[in-house]
């Protein structure tokens, strides 16, 4: 997500700061190269000239260029205006005071609407709600069988009258069901439709109308170009929205659009689908976008994802054997299959400060199939141990050694970098657990320094005594990235 | 579902007058309709050219062909001493065909182009008037060149499947271009069957068996889940033994940078050849006409992994017009082929670059 924006952005800020004294005219020219990267990056014209006008404002001002770090100062601006940009605050969904809650997804075709409505449902599940999806698309063929199949693959209920009754009729009817059945929040999946169709867009408001929703969301592919501001605009204008989901945000759109729609409608932006799973859904900071953008990483959202996998007692029983120095290879295999659960490696990586072009290389290697491979391989390993041996993994001599690496199909060297690494580990979270706090957040803010490192490690022996990524295998089960070491020297 | 192709009902069907009408569908303004609205002044002004430029980079088509286009067409206007709007429109116009078509391999070179330009002055005012008077009497057809049905014949001389692979990300509207795309084989006397390899996404099989019933043409179909390469090996053996003329196989929308779903698709383009030597023989990368810059990623990033013949650009029914697509013929010569113009199996045409580009200007 907005790699190429941030890569180009990072080498524009990499000039600035360099430089201990700052010119109005060095401003002037990096914005143009700024303007440039963010037309590039789809931003819409209007705004990414607004923008440029904003920053250069306040970028030239005495109090910057006359500070010790100017550069800093500068990037700081660009930062602050590109939350301003994003809308500042974060804006969650609004649930109606007397279910049912009524959420409208409207948009262009091929947006992703009916995805997202399978994604919002799981959402508002996990809060508790019990939501009905009503397929109110009856003119693209076999969309009422995708929501079907969706709602089957969630065990979500499906409202629909088959594709010859008129979609208001199908809303209205749907809700007087979902009053019946109990259900708290209704999401209607309504047909894509071009903004300037008449005839489709009197329909959506004819069903706004009938069905008074709390929410009328526009889904729009990040991927759009300089129309969506167009778009968006002309959806707003007829049928008033108050939310918008950013889709396909996983691809390598350059995001323009989520920059451009906002500050043009003013409607906020409330989630961004970020893949194919039905659980690739995320809330919205447009704080965090921003450090995104810049490539300065989002920790907070890592953080978040761990948490969101994360059994909370597994982890307090887990951060008590840490204190203890008793974390063993069962808890590490937990902890790498939390880590995997969390999504593509590569993906996380890149919510990491500072992770930026230069590991690029890396994060493109660790969502490969070969990666993948080495972290099965690792939990091969340890599933071909004995409990006492995962508890104790002292008592594993050359005999048990042989074993497990026929049992696992791996070699005894495989199997003494396992446990070497293990070791180092261990001794790691030990030294961590003198500290005070012991929570994922501490752990992985923690690391964010030693990235660069990180990558340097990969290619030297294993033995190092302390390494940097030692500690995000000691947080969160990084047999990921000490199997991928191995991988490499092969 | 098996009923193969019906006889086309209208035979003297040809492509020019249906790129007309397609195009025709997508005057719906936009950006492209102030461009040529911006040749309505009097002189030719600096002002105008930076007019120009935002309007070109509002369109999509990118800074770096933007400044190819400006420049070109200043460097051209200066050559013929001119400051006539009218001269500079028709010079812009041209510098945009050119685009298009050294894409489409019809590349002259830029001396030859000066010198035909009176030529080409000539024959944009005669085909003015010609469309004025199509228009005038739209009964009347204007018989061209037929639908051309691809022909795959092996080195023994023997008839073989002509297989397309269509790709794209998703929401781009493969299917539904798949679908037009049989149509308009149909329609030029071919016989069609559909692969159904897009077995991830819930309901595409059940939408592509929904238009092959409306279209009239087989599809080759297993359960959701599938693989999606062992799809799109029995299309092809199916069209073998049912000696039928050409093969579509329908994809599941993907990623350009998800590395497992590209490297699926490479497996399903290796499988397709295993089915039959030197398949696919084309293969269509489905771009929306909304999409911005990332279009540009898309082509070069589907290229170097299966190689990209052509470009089927969909939605054009909308305010948008796919400037990218101009960015990736200058940038990568892959030419657009087909457009698509709406949701009816009938929207839908060959593409043709000084049709297309005077359409667009169009006011």
């Amino acid at each position: 997500m907005f790699d190429t924006l941030s890569d180009k952005l990072e080498s524009v800020f990499r000039g600035l700061t360099g430089k201990g004294k700052l010119t109005p005219t060095d401003i002037k020219t990096a914005m143009v190269e700024v303007k440039r990267a963010l037309i590039e990056a789809d931003v819409n014209l209007g705004v990414a000239n607004d923008f440029i006008a904003k920053v250069e404002e306040e970028a030239v001002g005495e109090a910057i260029l006359s500070s010790l770090t100017p550069g800093q100062q500068v990037v700081e601006v660009v930062n602050n205006k590109l939350i301003e940009m994003l809308g500042g605050e974060s804006t969650g969904l609004t649930l109606a005071s007397q279910p049912p809650t009524i959420i409208m997804m409207i948009g262009l075709q091929g947006s992703g609407k009916t995805t997202t409505v399978a994604k919002l449902a799981l959402d508002l599940r996990h809060r508790k709600q019990k939501p009905l999806l009503v397929a109110a698309d009856i003119y693209r063929p076999a969309a009422i069988n995708q929501l079907e199949a969706l709602g089957r693959q969630l065990n979500i209920p499906v409202y629909s009258e088959g594709n010859q009754v008129a979609p208001p009729l199908i809303c209205q009817n749907a809700i007087a069901k979902a009053k019946s059945d109990g259900n708290t929040v209704v999401i209607l999946d309504t047909a894509g439709r071009l903004q300037i169709d008449e005839l489709l867009m009197n329909e959506l408001v004819e069903i706004k109308n009938r069905v008074n929703p709390t929410e009328i969301l526009l889904i729009v592919d990040a991927m759009t170009g300089q129309e969506a501001v167009n778009v968006a605009g002309e959806f707003n204008r007829r049928v008033g929205i108050t939310g918008v989901v950013m889709t396909k945000m996983d691809g390598d759109a350059r995001g323009g659009a989520a920059l451009s729609v906002r500050s043009v409608t003013g409607v906020p932006i409330k989630y961004i689908g970020t893949g194919e799973k039905a659980s690739a859904l995320e809330p919205f900071y447009p704080d965090r976008i921003a450090s995104r953008i810049l490539g300065m990483g989002d920790v907070l959202t890592l953080v978040e994802k761990a948490r969101a996998m994360y059994d909370e007692e597994q982890a307090t029983k887990l951060q008590e054997k840490m204190m203890k120095g008793k974390f063993d290879l069962e808890d590490f295999l937990n902890q790498m299959r939390n880590m995997r659960k969390m999504g593509p490696l590569g993906s996380l990586l890149g919510l990491l400060p500072g992770v930026g072009k230069q590991i690029k290389e890396l994060r493109n290697a660790l969502d490969t199939p070969e990666a993948e491979l080495m972290l099965k391989r690792t939990e091969a390993m340890i599933l071909s141990m004995t409990p006492a041996e995962r508890t104790s993994p002292e008592i594993i001599d050359s005999s048990r050694r042989k074993r497990i690496a026929k049992g696992s199909g791996t070699s005894v060297a495989d199997v003494n970098d396992l446990l070497q690494q293990f070791k180092v580990m261990r001794q790691m979270t030990q030294k961590m657990s003198n500290g005070k706090d012991l929570d994922m957040a501490s752990l992985m803010s923690g690391m964010g320094p030693g990235m660069p490192g990180g990558v340097n490690s990969r290619k030297q022996a294993t033995s190092r005594p302390v390494d940097p990524l030692a500690q995000f295998k000691g947080s969160s089960g990084g047999g990921a990235t000490g199997a991928f070491k191995k991988g490499k020297k092969k | 579902m098996f009923k193969f192709f019906r006889r086309n009902k209208e035979p003297e069907k040809v492509i020019e007058q249906k790129t007309e009408q397609a195009l025709e569908k997508t005057r719906t303004g936009g950006v492209f309709e102030q461009i040529g609205k911006l040749f309505e002044v009097d002189d030719i002004t600096d002002d105008f050219w930076a007019n120009l430029e935002t309007l070109l980079l509002q369109a999509d088509i990118g800074y770096n062909l933007t400044e190819k286009l400006i420049e070109e067409s200043q460097r051209r206007t200066l050559d013929e001493n001119t400051k006539r709007t009218k001269d500079v429109e028709r010079i812009f116009r041209e510098t945009m065909i050119a685009v298009l078509q050294e894409a489409q391999g019809k590349a002259q070179s830029s001396v030859d182009a000066i010198h035909k330009r009176e030529e080409q002055d000539r024959e944009w005012e005669r085909k003015k008037r010609e469309k004025e008077e199509a228009k005038k009497n739209k009964q009347k057809s204007v018989p061209v060149a037929p639908i051309s049905i691809p022909r795959n014949i092996s080195a023994d001389g023997e008839k073989r499947p002509y297989v397309i692979l269509v790709i794209g990300v998703n929401g781009s509207g493969k299917t539904t271009s798949i679908a037009k795309l049989a149509r308009y084989y149909q329609n030029g006397g071919g016989s069609v069957v559909l692969g159904a390899a897009d077995t991830f996404r819930a309901g595409a099989i059940d939408q592509l068996k929904l238009w092959s019933d409306r279209v009239n043409v087989p599809c080759v179909a297993r359960e959701p889940g599938s693989d999606p390469a062992a799809v799109a090996f029995d299309t092809v053996k199916y069209a073998q033994d049912h000696k039928i003329d050409i093969v579509i196989i329908d994809t599941a929308g993907r990623m350009q940078n998800n590395h497992n779903l590209m490297e699926e698709m490479k497996k399903i383009e290796r499988t397709i050849e295993k089915a039959q030597v030197g398949a696919p023989n084309e293969i269509l990368l489905v771009l929306e006409a909304v999409i911005g810059q990332n279009g540009l990623s898309q082509a070069r990033i589907f290229t170097d992994a299966v190689g990209v013949d052509g470009i089927v650009l969909t939605k054009l029914d909308g305010t948008a017009k796919g400037g990218v697509a101009f960015a990736i013929a200058n940038e990568m010569k892959i030419p657009i082929k087909y457009i698509g113009t709406g949701e009816k199996a009938d929207d839908f045409a060959e593409f043709e670059s000084e049709a297309y580009v005077h359409a667009l200007f169009r006011r």
